[in-house]
């Protein structure tokens, strides 16, 4: 039973199951799935994954900004001057919070020399 | 009897200096800030201490730490609650009813009774840490691989308990999960499996990174997909308080939780884990309307944070008796130890009783100041939720990226959250639960990796899954609860049948 | 003044400037704090070792040793970001045994484990202790080679996990002293003592930190020091190679490299610090404690050191067919 063995089986149930899925769902009523929401999804996950991204090469406080202009546009009203209090409160609050409160290593601007 | 009385009296002296009771509140305050805070853990804020505890006096240093660790349990069910991410791990389970009543206005009751059951639990779980330890160490030790194994069957098929709708749909999720459980190297070969040449990913996923973005993200998503319409978070909160018919539902659940935590955390690695889950399905069991779960059943919240507290309390039990860590944070702990220069392991209970009785009676201090910390931060966090979604969805994926990168300092965490959130919202328009595939993340690696090992101990013969009593016990147990859930599930199908 | 005297001045004070360039560097070092980076989790055995030699060290150099855990793959990840660290002496990465033997499990690593880095110093060395459970009746190294060679294949040893130090240590041991034991792998001390401690499994060439509390409660028996010599903490525990395995020794050690590249008088500094630092009484007690015994090593015997291990269990890692990939 090597370590390919469970990933296998496991792979092999869910096919299965798939197919039971599709096929019962061909004999039942109809049931529409949700639908999609593409701009909430791609704003969000994006600002995340930038943020992700820039945090280390760029520093704590642009990542910090970028992400909350980016997850802000996936909102229903964009207010600039929201946004802006939103900004300078946040950054105040992680920088004192994450950096000088619980004293997490990360760099606020530009990175230095250290990884 | 007279021995437990002196042992408790000098415990108590320990704990009830002024220093001390100073130590244990400091802790237990930072440990409910960590756990409110999704993401960062108490190992991220332990570990950060460690410098600090070497000029600490011991027994202090260790009062503190413990007092984080548990803190963090009351406040993981907080964001569980309000915002549907589980701070902790053990809170995953407290997101599945808990939000939702926080969707219906009864956030303030869901904090109060998980608040109120933790501390029950805490309570008599350190009255059993007190009178049990070392027999229950025992016990512990008698847990071997094919134990586990069984032990992770029968949670497995409690997952299907925990399925709303779809059996099938729950069960695939459940395998999903296991699936995704298995990523990182294989612990009997050294095998990598499933992590496409990623460093990070040998390890494993972290489970933070799949408990945020599968309920975190995916819900900040699906809120703004609603445009404000979704009665996200209603204003029109009903109370702070549970009413009295709230407490009689709640009460037996409190005690079963407290029971099953209380045994489940003894066993190192994942027990603790595992009892918040157990408890849900046993109260979705054991209830007259089992439909009530996941729209707010307030059983469902304070069996599961009951059994969080007990077994986060009876985890202590493997470190104090015989210096063995059941996870992570009591590892970070044992390692505070040895900063002080103590050697970790049996001979600490007789050798430093004031280090063992004095953390016991501050673990009993330390649920009382959570229970006076906790419910009046209540109306605060209540009212928190008041603030228009749009103000506060920002804050907490800033919290959420931020603590997701504090587990490794790796932005592969935080893109992983990122990736879950897609699942997540997948999961979402395909109307599948993804509770059931969180469970089968945790156990799945434990389960393999029981099963292997116990087949290769017993030189591969798989009848020792039956012959030892324990775990014999256990599979017919999940035999017994496959059959409880597949009967009345097959009986309804044939009737839908026979309505068509 | 004149041009010349102008000319002869500039020229002087760039000459001086110029000149000993390596006593004005290594005196001015550190002048800001420096990054230990740790590759394993916080609270483990060689992190606490690491917090401890960083805490001396800020009290001589006057300048913060900031420890970065960064834990993953083995203690892959955190090495592989030293490695690319600027080589100026502020970050430095403090590797376990598994620095030699990560190149022969790995496949691929993102590092050279040689020409990546310029040794600073071996810290400590220390031996494995090869323990038992109670219930095993074996009560020396030879009567459990009769044990094991009675039921070939059929007897177990757990280990912290595969292509550790407690899985090649025993290896090693079936391979000199011919025996067909089985390994059994858990992923990390915890859960190996446990299953030890509860006789899941009857033996295991254990991290001594982690058992000698056990040993000395009578919980499990001592059989054997992997060392060449027996360790002060149980004198009366024979090594293996005196128990019926000559030639048998395995050491795990620790030590701090920098990257490759990094300034002579810095590496030298540094040593000369770390050795001071390993003298002071209440740090030789610590480690005495803990079965560790301080090295202190040069640059030059500790790069040795690196490359006789790896070719060592390079070897062993072939035989038994150990790898993480």
């Amino acid at each position: 039973m090597g370590p390919g063995y469970f990933p296998f089986v496991l792979g092999g149930l869910l096919a299965v199951l798939g197919l039971v899925v599709a096929a019962l769902a061909l004999r039942r009523t109809r049931e529409a799935i949700r639908p999609w929401a593409l701009r909430p999804l791609v704003l969000v996950l994006g600002a995340v994954v930038g943020f992700a991204i820039l945090l280390q090469p760029v520093g704590l406080v642009l990542s910090t900004l970028i992400l909350i202009v980016i997850s802000r546009l996936a909102g229903w009203e964009f207010r600039i001057r929201e946004v802006l209090f939103l900004c300078l409160l946040l950054t105040a609050m992680t920088v004192g919070l994450f950096v000088y409160g619980l004293g997490l290593p990360l760099n606020l601007w530009f990175r230095g020399s250290v990884p | 009897m007279m021995d437990i009385l002196n042992n408790l009296t000098l415990g108590f002296g320990v704990a009830l200096t002024p220093m001390n009771l100073l130590y244990c509140l400091f802790g237990v305050t930072l440990g409910t800030l960590i756990g409110v805070l999704p993401g960062i853990g108490p190992i991220a804020t332990i570990a950060m201490l460690l410098p600090v505890t070497f000029g600490l006096p011991a027994v202090g240093a260790l009062i503190m730490l413990a007092g984080i660790y548990y803190g963090a349990q009351y406040g993981g069910s907080t964001t569980a609650i309000l915002i549907n991410i589980p701070g902790e791990a053990s809170a995953a389970v407290t997101c599945l009813d808990g939000y939702a009543m926080a969707r219906q206005g009864r956030a303030g009751p869901a904090l109060a009774i998980a608040a109120m059951g933790s501390f029950f639990a805490g309570c008599v779980a350190t009255i059993i840490v007190a009178l049990f330890a070392p027999p229950l160490a025992e016990v512990a030790l008698k847990f071997w691989a094919a134990e586990y194994f069984s032990l992770m069957l029968l949670g497995l098929v409690s997952a299907t308990v925990l399925a709303r709708g779809s059996l099938l749909k729950a069960i695939a999720m459940v395998i999903l999960g296991l699936l995704l459980g298995l990523v990182g190297t294989d612990v009997t070969s050294g095998t990598l499996r499933f992590t496409f040449g990623i460093a990070e990913f040998s390890d494993g996923i972290g489970f933070v990174a799949v408990a945020m973005g599968l309920f975190g993200f995916a819900e900040v998503i699906v809120n703004l997909t609603q445009g404000g319409k979704r009665e996200v978070l209603t204003s029109k909160i009903s109370g702070l308080m549970p009413t009295r018919a709230d407490l009689k539902t709640s009460w037996k659940a409190v005690l079963r939780g407290t029971g099953l935590g209380s045994l489940l955390g003894i066993l190192p690695g994942g027990g603790a884990l595992l009892s918040s889950f157990a408890s849900y399905t046993l109260e979705k069991r054991l209830a007259a309307v089992p439909s009530r779960f996941g729209k707010g059943a307030i059983e469902g919240v304070a069996g599961p944070e009951a059994a969080n507290n007990a077994g986060a309390q009876t985890s202590f039990i493997p470190m104090l008796t015989l210096g063995i860590p059941s996870n992570a944070v009591m590892a970070l702990m044992l390692g505070a130890m040895m900063i002080q220069g103590i050697a970790p392991g049996p001979q600490v209970i007789d050798k430093l009783p004031q280090l063992f009785w004095g953390m016991i009676a501050s673990m009993w201090m330390g649920n009382i100041m959570l229970l006076v910390i906790n419910l009046p931060l209540i109306g605060i966090w209540v009212r928190m939720l008041t603030m228009p979604y749009q103000m506060l969805y920002p804050a907490i994926l800033l919290f959420c990226c931020i603590g997701a990168y504090s587990i490794n300092y790796s932005s592969v965490d935080v893109l992983s959250t990122a990736g879950f959130g897609l699942l997540g919202y997948i999961f979402y328009i395909l109307d599948c639960e993804p509770a059931p595939l969180l469970l089968g993340f945790i156990l799945g690696p434990m389960m393999e990796e029981s099963l292997r090992r116990a087949m290769l101990i017993s030189q591969g013969d798989p009848t020792v899954f039956f012959t030892r009593p324990i775990s014999l016990a256990m599979l017919i147990g999940a035999a017994l609860l496959l059959l409880l859930v597949i009967v009345p599930a097959a009986r309804k199908k044939r009737e839908e049948v026979f309505r068509e | 003044m004149s041009s010349l005297l102008r000319f002869v001045s500039l020229a002087l004070m760039a000459a001086a400037l110029i000149g000993s360039p390596g006593d004005s560097l290594a005196q001015s070092y550190p002048h800001k704090p420096i990054h230990l980076i740790v590759p394993y989790a916080p609270g483990g055995g060689m992190d606490i070792l690491a917090r401890l030699i960083g805490q001396k060290l800020h009290e001589s150099l006057k300048q913060p040793v900031i420890i970065d855990n960064r834990p993953g793959a083995g203690g892959t990840i955190g090495t592989g970001i030293a490695a690319k660290a600027a080589p100026d002496g502020y970050t430095i990465v403090m590797v376990i045994s598994a620095h030699a033997t990560n190149p022969s499990l790995y496949k691929k690593l993102p590092y050279d484990a040689v020409k990546d880095f310029a040794p600073i110093t071996q810290v400590v060395s220390f031996p494995f202790l090869l323990v038992v459970n109670p219930s095993l009746p074996a009560k020396s190294v030879t009567e459990l080679i009769a044990l094991a060679k009675s039921k070939p294949g059929r007897l177990n040893f757990s280990s912290s996990g595969t292509g550790g130090g407690t899985h090649l240590s025993g290896e090693l041991f079936k391979t000199m002293a011919g025996v067909d034991m089985v390994h059994v792998a858990y992923k990390g001390s915890a859960p190996a003592l446990t299953a030890l401690l509860g006789g899941e499994v009857p033996m295991m060439f254990s991290d001594p930190l982690v058992t000698l509390p056990q040993v000395k409660a009578g919980k499990i028996r001592a059989l054997a020091w992997t060392s060449a010599k027996r360790s002060p903490q149980l004198s009366e525990v024979p090594t293996v190679a005196e128990s019926g395995v000559p030639g048998y020794e395995v050491n795990g050690w620790q030590g701090i490299l920098a990257p490759a590249g990094t300034p002579r008088e810095i590496i030298d500094k540094l040593n000369a610090e770390i050795l001071k630092v390993l003298q002071m009484a209440d740090v030789k007690e610590r480690l005495s404690s803990q079965a560790m015994e301080p090295v202190g090593s040069s640059p030059e015997q500790f790069a040795a050191l690196i490359q006789a291990e790896i070719v060592k269990w390079g070897k062993v890692i072939k035989d038994c067919g150990a790898r993480i990939d």
